[in-house]
């Protein structure tokens, strides 16, 4: 089966993402997954929104015309995200994958996803303070990818695909518009 | 046009300021009139010619001199000062005394009487320049000089 | 009689006329004199002063042209500053949506392991009591064993 997640899209770095890194490494939800430039190169894709821009999003949601889909978003404090092409060597990515897996549990980041099969691996972190939810890890690696994606704020993942939605834009990763 | 300007103010200031100085007696209302004839005789230099400049000049002096004779009230007080011709050097008691009844007589006519025997019987102007001076017609000038010397006849009995 | 009333009368008329030809023309005085000789170049100038209110309204004019310029070119810099802040937004807009997605992909990729394994017997449901403030509970456990 392929899980083949590849997208059409080539994104540029913004600056303020720089601005917004630093702002982001001071909140609780946020981890460094690790960088695998120096194996894979540049990722494929980097993103990385968070304060000013984060609250325009938001804002921008609640003036949209589905509240509910809004209201998932208000506590969404930003999202990061690395996608490297592992082009058939996962080994280097499942490395970092456990040295990061070792590292959030060491800061007590609470496992709740786990799917380690040859073809597919996935981890899925949260941390929780109380009964709030400070941010997620989600790293998935496979043949053809290594994804490292941290969350900041609060989402309830099962709704993630009414956010997507909501933020109204074609997005495809399930591998139909090969790059 | 500079240069003709001023031999136009020197030909005819004295004619203007002398009849002025009559209609209004004030000299200073009589300097602030002439200035503003010779003004207007600027304003308009282009479109003036040698012949017409002195008719024009007198007639606007004239109209200028009656509008502030209308607009002075009565209880305005007007600083007269005697006319040249009272301390004419050559004259006698008797010479300044005609001259001051004479001057007085001219004075104390109405207009257009007054305007009349100033223009033509004291600054000698033609019939024909008298007339475009007051505005008149010729018949109309030469009728009312004569009622004019009759009034100061009346006035003066033997000069 | 009449005649010679006729004839008084003319020659009456006739002296008055010499003597008012005699009346000397007072010369006008300098000062007039001084004044009628500026008159050429006063009144060159004097024309500036007539187009005073013109004048007032070009010096009122300049600086609010200006200031309807200053306010345009304000207007343009905020219109673009807008427009920018707009491309931005929906550049997030795109890139927040594509990260969520993988999110949303782990869901399904996950969703579907814990079915197949169920399905297969390779793996027994765990119930997983921890809550992470969500606002509804998770329906499918997370955590399953090979």
């Amino acid at each position: 089966m392929k899980y083949l997640i590849t997208m059409a899209l080539s994104l540029l770095l913004s600056t303020v993402a720089m601005a917004q890194l630093e702002d982001a490494q001071s909140m609780p939800g946020y981890v460094d997954l690790g960088s695998l430039n120096a194996i894979y190169g540049e990722p494929r894709v980097m993103i990385n929104i968070g304060g000013p821009l984060m609250e325009l999003l938001r804002a921008a949601a609640r003036n949209s015309n589905d509240p509910e889909a809004a209201a998932l978003m208000q506590d969404l404090k930003g999202v990061r995200i690395n996608i490297y092409n592992t082009g058939g060597n996962q080994a280097p990515a499942l490395e970092q994958m456990g040295q990061a897996r070792a590292a959030l549990e060491a800061m007590q980041w609470q496992p709740f996803v786990q799917v380690q099969e040859e073809g597919e691996h996935v981890q899925m972190f949260t941390r929780v303070d109380g009964e709030k939810m400070q941010g997620m890890a989600i790293m998935v690696v496979n043949a053809e990818e290594a994804v490292f994606l941290n969350i900041l704020g609060e989402i309830d993942p099962a709704q993630v695909g009414r956010v997507v939605d909501q933020l109204n834009v074609g997005v495809d990763v399930n591998g139909e518009d090969d790059q | 046009m500079d240069k003709l300007f001023r031999q136009w103010t020197q030909d005819h200031r004295d004619q203007a300021w002398s009849l002025a100085r009559y209609l209004l007696r004030d000299p200073t209302d009589a300097e602030d009139v002439v200035q503003e004839a010779f003004i207007r005789l600027w304003e308009q230099r282009e479109a003036m010619s040698q012949s017409r400049v002195k008719p024009w000049l007198l007639r606007v002096t004239r109209n200028l001199c009656l509008d502030r004779l209308r607009r002075r009230r009565p209880e305005d007080p007007v600083q007269e000062s005697h006319l040249a011709g009272d301390n004419c050097p050559a004259a006698g008691l008797q010479r300044g005394e005609t001259l001051a009844r004479l001057q007085g007589a001219v004075q104390a006519l109405d207009e257009p009487f007054r305007s009349l025997v100033l223009l033509r019987d004291v600054q000698q102007h033609s019939y024909d320049e008298v007339a475009a001076m007051t505005e008149l017609t010729l018949p109309q000038v030469k009728t009312y000089l004569h009622r004019a010397r009759r009034k100061l006849r009346e006035q003066l009995g033997d000069l | 009689m009449t005649e010679a009333s006729d004839e008084d009368e003319e020659q009456w008329e006739r002296d008055l006329r010499n003597a008012l030809a005699k009346l000397p023309l007072e010369p006008a005085p300098r000062r007039l004199r001084h004044k009628l000789a500026a008159i050429p170049r006063r009144q060159r100038w004097h024309w500036l002063a007539g187009w005073r209110p013109a004048w007032a309204v070009i010096l009122m004019a300049i600086p609010l042209t200006l200031l309807v310029v200053m306010q345009q070119q304000r207007l343009d810099q905020q219109e673009q500053a807008l427009a920018q802040q707009a491309q931005q937004i929906d550049d997030a807009r795109r890139e927040l949506a594509l990260a969520l997605s993988y999110l949303d992909k782990a869901n399904e990729i996950t969703e579907r392991k814990i079915a197949e394994a169920l399905e297969n017997g390779l793996a027994r449901p765990v119930q997983d009591n921890t809550r992470y403030g969500l606002e509804k509970p998770l329906e499918i456990t997370r955590e399953y064993q090979l």
